[in-house]
């Protein structure tokens, strides 16, 4: 008994997206450009707060996480609370006054607020930076660090299309067709993956064998053991349906071989590369 | 603030307080440029989070006592304390996230 396809889903039923603008966002321009500037950037104290302003703040509320004397916060960057930081706007550092969030009142005093700018790049900025970066060498000017960030922009989302049109291929083949998975050749996976956890927590002092469920939650950023395991086995079967399906593409019966020769096989994913590369198309 | 590079002496006194990264790197790994512009990003958007880099080249007990096994290695202080950390050039956001569940 080995692991073997029931059925296999057809991977060119799955939707991805196929058409591709690949014009770099002025947005993601401007955040590029900083690293010309950046050497030159000023942080000083804002009068009054706006977006992108780093505060700190005193809370008081029924709320315990908007009950806090100090927080800092990035303000518009959403990370804290984006229903609060939009109520900061226009207000001035000293300055104490209600909001709302969620419903319920929020008394906010403003501790300080400060604001970091970035010089208009110049082309001398532009020479100083290449002069200190590998892959730089003749971009002295703004206009050459623009084009060259349009150009890498753009080779990234067509690499990050191919990958996208893939993954979701194998997702789709993943999730809809029906495997026979063999116990032993889960275990011998399980086996490996067990092993090489046991090493490294054993560099930091843990046995895998004896950690409770706190230890392993915190090493693993799990529940405890139960869904560890759970996720080893999740891994495994993934593992081997993966093989099963890449074997069954370049034309192997994958009954006919123990899962170790089939790891040990050249197979590579270039019919799937192939398929998403002929689906895609891109503007700009 | 702003990134300070860390040395044998002075590591424990730049981790104690606040939320600190700790960036395990060295000049010739190509990763650790890619984590590195992240940083200098984070540090535009947050500046209340603390940057410390380590280069391991010139310190190297500090990497032997984190188990420094390949970098970039990111770790994660809160107040003196190792929160998590995390082998590998992490992408941005994960790294925005991590701060946020920290400080939040």
């Amino acid at each position: 008994m080995k692991s073997f396809i029931r059925t296999l889903a057809d991977f060119r039923q799955a939707e991805f997206p196929r058409e591709i603008d690949l014009a770099c966002p002025e947005e993601y321009m401007q955040k590029k450009l900083r690293s010309l500037s950046r050497p030159y950037k000023r942080t000083e104290p804002a009068s009054t707060i706006s977006e992108g302003d780093a505060v700190v703040l005193t809370l008081e509320s029924e709320l315990p996480r908007f009950h806090r004397p100090m927080v800092p916060v990035n303000v518009g960057a959403g990370l804290y609370d984006a229903e609060l930081e939009g109520q900061l706007i226009g207000h001035i550092p000293g300055e104490t006054f209600a909001v709302s969030v969620q419903g319920k009142p929020v008394t906010v005093t403003v501790r300080s607020a400060s604001r970091t700018t970035f010089p208009e790049p110049t082309d001398a900025m532009a020479a100083e930076y290449a002069a200190g970066q590998e892959g730089m060498e003749g971009i002295t000017t703004v206009a050459a660090f623009r084009e060259k960030i349009a150009r890498e922009y753009r080779d990234d989302q067509r690499q990050e299309a191919l990958f996208a049109g893939m993954q979701a291929c194998m997702d789709y083949v993943l999730t809809r067709s029906d495997w026979a998975f063999d116990e032993d050749e889960l275990s011998a996976i399980i086996g490996d993956e067990v092993s090489e956890q046991r090493r490294n927590l054993a560099a930091e002092g843990l046995n895998y064998d004896t950690m409770t469920d706190g230890e392993i939650s915190r090493s693993f950023g799990v529940e405890g053991r139960a869904e560890l395991e759970l996720l080893f086995r999740q891994g495994a079967e993934q593992q081997i349906a993966t093989l099963l399906w890449l074997a069954a593409n370049h034309g192997v019966d994958s009954a006919a071989y123990p899962m170790q020769e089939l790891m040990e096989q050249d197979l590579d994913w270039s019919f799937l590369e192939d398929y998403v590369s002929g689906q895609l198309t891109f503007t700009n | 603030m702003a990134t300070i590079h860390a040395t044998e002496e002075n590591f424990d006194a730049l981790v104690a307080e606040g939320v600190v990264l700790v960036d395990f790197w060295a000049p010739w790994c190509g990763p650790c440029k890619l984590l590195a512009r992240e940083l200098e990003e984070l540090e535009d958007e947050l500046p209340f989070v603390n940057i410390v880099k380590v280069d391991v080249d010139q310190c190297p007990a500090l990497a032997e006592r984190f188990h420094v096994n390949g970098i970039p290695d990111l770790y994660f202080y809160q107040d003196g304390q190792v929160v998590t950390h995390g082998p590998g050039a992490i992408p941005y956001e994960e790294i925005r996230e991590q701060i946020a569940r920290m400080l939040y």
